[in-house]
């Protein structure tokens, strides 16, 4: 029996180096050559196929972002993560998040893209990979019709994003692409609700270090506001329990907040 | 718990854009010829949220086997362990009796995701058929592989299709996902006689079959885009497989252009029509 398994000493066996151009050249075909003797119209299929089976699955996750770039500047970031980038998972959903990660290796100036995109492309990228995120709470614990928000532990929901981007990401758009940063930063919660919907929430920056609270550790509304006025001394406790209160109450009807945990019997 | 005796009759391809139709239209007469049903592992391993909900809702319904597209097995790199575990705990966890794969690759150290064609060397039989063992070693139990669809000949190619396919299966000692269209296309697109590539199919290794509708590119080009109506030439190789194997299991796969459910039904009933007419032909699959 051949053994294809050779050592660094002996070339790969021919199949393996067969494939080794065949998928060179499906990588970057304009730089590649295609197997010797192999015609150029039936190897064509397999260079169209993979590719536009990946720009298909990336125009999907990344629709803005590909209105906003130019229609040659997409397929070069497209032809450049098939070129360069050894995607590690098998699943189809995660490509998108290969990419991103291929386009940290990417140079914004040298490639003329704008300086908002990676800020654009994670906050796409997210309505995805909560839409698939595995988990959900465990309802049996949580009393969703409580209304004693102030007083009992509260449980929020596993299934949310809470982001901060140095562009107001949620309103690009290709006739709105700002060149500077947004003073103060955009606050966005991307969640979702028990009816797998995938939601987005602008916050102001009070409801955002709420929310990050809450996350932080299971607490009462009572002092998650205690907590927050603590941290903005200028401001009276009073106004802050009053604000807070009416963001609790807000934030439950949203399903951000699920309810309070259960007394354990 | 479904078994492997369960998945029997007709199955359709569950894609996304089916599943609202088929919960809408579930226990109704209209689909009452659909028996068993298809996803691949990829879709579905380790998705939460709505897709849990759909996936838990399908299989307390039916019978269910796995159909996969990135298991690489004819790839330069070592087989992905990980995923094999994970396929393995996905099968249990969701009762399914079935994975099967393609006797293609999809990966050169990084996944492109699309199935590319395995040179017919004697070096890749040995190779391939090593890793269908491992990954049935970590399973522990036998997969199907599929006979893949391709538009270019391998001009290293030392044996043909035909000779490559059964080397491999039995050398690997695995199933056969016979799938009826790629014959065909392939067929047409190496220029060879299909009916004679079919009586030469190892049929007591059939566990499933696959029909589906191709897109014709060029006189000899046709593409496996599965988007398309099942044509003649296909449904006839049906007949014949039939004829001479006996009824096996048979699933439609439909990928692109999808009509709805309830004009796709029709090659649905069209396959549940000719195993009827074949009934009296039972195939005999061997003892695993």
């Amino acid at each position: 029996m051949s053994n294809p398994q050779r050592d660094a000493v002996n070339p790969l066996p021919a199949f393996q180096a067969y494939q080794r151009q065949f998928t060179q050249h499906i990588r970057d075909p304009k730089n590649q050559p295609r197997p010797a003797k192999v015609p150029a119209k039936r190897m064509a299929i397999y260079t169209e196929i993979v590719y536009n089976n990946i720009e298909g699955t990336l125009a999907s996750c990344f629709p803005v972002t590909k209105k906003i770039l130019s229609v040659r500047r997409w397929q070069q970031l497209v032809r450049g993560f098939m070129a360069h980038h050894q995607a590690s998972t098998p699943f189809f959903r995660e490509i998108p998040e290969q990419f991103l990660m291929h386009l940290e290796n990417v140079s914004l100036k040298d490639c003329k893209l704008p300086a908002f995109l990676p800020s654009l492309m994670h906050y796409e990228w997210v309505e995805l990979a909560l839409s698939v995120q595995a988990g959900s709470t465990n309802t049996d614990n949580i009393d969703a019709e409580s209304d004693k928000l102030l007083e009992k532990p509260l449980v929020i929901s596993p299934t949310l994003y809470l982001l901060q981007y140095d562009y107001p990401v949620h309103l690009i758009s290709p006739d709105y692409q700002p060149k500077q940063k947004s003073a103060p930063p955009t606050y966005l919660l991307v969640f979702r609700n028990l009816e797998h919907q995938i939601k987005f929430m602008e916050l102001n920056p009070m409801t955002f270090q709420l929310v990050a609270l809450l996350q932080e550790e299971s607490l009462t509304g009572q002092v998650a506001l205690e907590k927050l006025a603590k941290s903005h001394p200028q401001i009276s406790t009073e106004v802050i329990m009053q604000f807070g209160a009416a963001t609790l109450a807000e934030l439950k009807a949203y399903e951000v907040i699920l309810g309070v945990k259960k007394a354990l019997i | 718990m479904s078994q492997l005796r369960d998945i029997q009759g007709v199955g359709l391809g569950l894609k996304r854009e089916l599943i609202p139709q088929i919960q809408a239209l579930y226990g109704q007469e209209i689909i009452r010829n659909i028996d068993f049903l298809e996803i691949a592992p990829e879709n579905w391993i380790g998705a939460g949220g709505k897709y849990q909900a759909q996936l838990d809702w399908f299989t307390a319904r039916y019978p269910i086997v796995c159909h996969g597209l990135c298991l690489s097995l004819g790839a330069p790199e070592p087989l992905n362990v990980p995923f094999i575990r994970q396929v393995k705990s996905f099968l249990q966890q969701h009762q399914i009796p079935l994975y099967t794969e393609h006797l293609s690759f999809c990966s050169d150290g990084g996944y492109l995701y699309d199935l590319l064609p395995i040179p017919f060397t004697e070096d890749a039989v040995h190779y391939v058929a090593q890793r269908i063992r491992q990954t049935q070693d970590i399973l522990g139990e036998r997969i199907g592989i599929e006979n893949a669809s391709s538009y270019v000949a391998a001009p290293i190619s030392e044996m043909d299709e035909l000779t490559f396919l059964k080397a491999v299966i039995e050398e690997a000692d695995c199933l056969l996902h016979l799938d009826i269209n790629n014959i065909y296309v392939n067929s047409v697109n190496f220029n060879y006689d299909a009916h004679q590539h079919l009586s030469g199919i190892p049929s007591e290794r059939i566990v499933y079959a696959h029909v589906a509708g191709h897109y014709q590119q060029a006189p000899d080009l046709l593409v496996d885009t599965h988007g398309e109506n099942i044509t003649d030439p296909v449904w006839q190789l049906l007949h014949a497989a039939y004829q001479q194997f006996g009824v096996f299991p048979t699933l439609l796969e439909r990928d692109l252009n999808i009509p709805p459910l309830t004009t796709l039904i029709a090659e649905i009933d069209k396959i549940a029509d000719i195993q009827q007419q074949y009934e009296q032909n039972s195939h005999v699959q061997s003892a695993a």
